[in-house]
């Protein structure tokens, strides 16, 4: 992952990784969510969500997963929301 | 307007204790009246690193529960002229004291002091809270390794978002010889990593060890930590004072030609 910290013998410095290795992880604690904030977006979704769709809104799931594949460590935001019915305005549109 | 700054740090061990007690010493000796507070409460050092661990009566919560005044409990330190310690009770806790509480009480010491130098305990809860409630600036003490690194990351993180934006940094314990061998991340490396402003760095010295362990501190005492922590108080005090760096020329050698 940090090759392009090895020298002509192979060799990285290690506080050269060291310093990779903390920006990477240090994007990753930065980004998270508070869960005051998650519950912000989830009112605010599940608000949008309601005139369109009915929502079995205690079985609704909404998290932000860091992303431990990439290095720059990206996040991603998952939602599961059960739906029970559109509603008239969301069949109206479609 | 009196200052009132905490040193923090998120990680535990990386030398908030000593640097509020050097600092502390350091000021009182350039003539500013200043106080240092110990909330790390059931954990106290602050008292044990300047040798006053004998000299406690009454504690910063026996203040606040009102056992005893606020002058009862201050500990006047006698090798220097206006330096004063409240310690922390020993055997209580953090819940002990709220930040309303922590607040009221630092107002009434801004009334005789000119400087307030809080130390703040390891964590970000209770003790983290009632120590940073009453600041008006921060001090972020920080190793450079990669644990203490992160931690001060989230801590500036926190300070933030109580209002507390500007924090400085301090760089403890450096190793210049393991700097210059690429084992230990530089001066640049960390505040690039943290990006904010730099108030000093100290580097690991033994005059340390043996300050703590016959109960003085080192802001006098000969040496590069003694020397860092003079600079770091001139520059609280405003002075200008040029900072090292440890990326290519070595600690050591830019300290010789500042001191010329």
């Amino acid at each position: 992952m940090f090759d392009f910290l090895r020298d002509r013998q192979g060799e990285a410095a290690s506080k050269d990784v060291a310093r990779e290795r903390l920006r990477a992880v240090l994007v990753r604690d930065r980004n998270e969510v508070t869960p005051q904030l998650l519950e912000v977006i989830r009112a605010d979704m599940l608000r949008v969500l309601r005139a369109y769709v009915d929502i079995d809104e205690s079985a609704v799931r909404l998290r932000l997963r860091g992303d431990g594949r990439s290095a720059r460590g990206a996040s991603t935001l998952e939602c599961l929301v059960p739906v029970q019915r559109v509603r008239d305005a969301g069949k109206r549109l479609s | 307007m009196s200052q009132v700054l905490v040193v923090t740090s998120g990680k535990g061990g990386v030398g908030k204790t000593t640097i509020v007690a050097n600092l502390a010493t350091g000021l009182a000796m350039r003539g500013k009246k200043t106080v240092m507070v110990d909330t790390d409460i059931g954990l106290r050092n602050l008292d044990v690193i300047l040798g006053l661990e004998n000299r406690i009566v009454y504690d910063l919560v026996d203040v606040v529960e009102g056992v005893c005044k606020l002058r009862q409990a201050l500990i006047r330190d006698k090798r220097a002229e206006g330096l004063y310690l409240l310690p922390a009770a020993q055997t209580r806790d953090k819940s002990a004291i709220s930040p309303e509480q922590m607040k009221e009480l630092v107002q009434k010491l801004c009334e005789q002091f000119e400087y307030v130098i809080i130390d703040c305990p390891a964590g970000i809860e209770q003790g983290f809270r009632n120590a940073i409630a009453p600041a008006t600036g921060a001090i972020v003490v920080t190793m450079p390794e990669v644990s203490a690194v992160r931690d001060a990351d989230r801590i500036i993180g926190l300070l933030s978002a109580a209002g507390l934006a500007q924090p400085r940094l301090i760089i403890n314990r450096i190793r210049p010889e393991l700097v210059r061998r690429g084992d230990m991340l530089s001066v640049e490396d960390t505040l690039d990593i943290l990006g904010v402003e730099l108030l000093g760095v100290v580097p690991d010295d033994t005059e340390v060890i043996r300050g703590a362990n016959v109960g003085r501190a080192v802001v006098t005492a000969a040496g590069a930590a003694g020397q860092a922590l003079r600079d770091i108080v001139a520059r609280l005090e405003g002075e200008v004072i040029p900072i090292a760096t440890t990326e290519r020329r070595g600690l050591f050698a830019r300290w010789g030609k500042r001191r010329a």
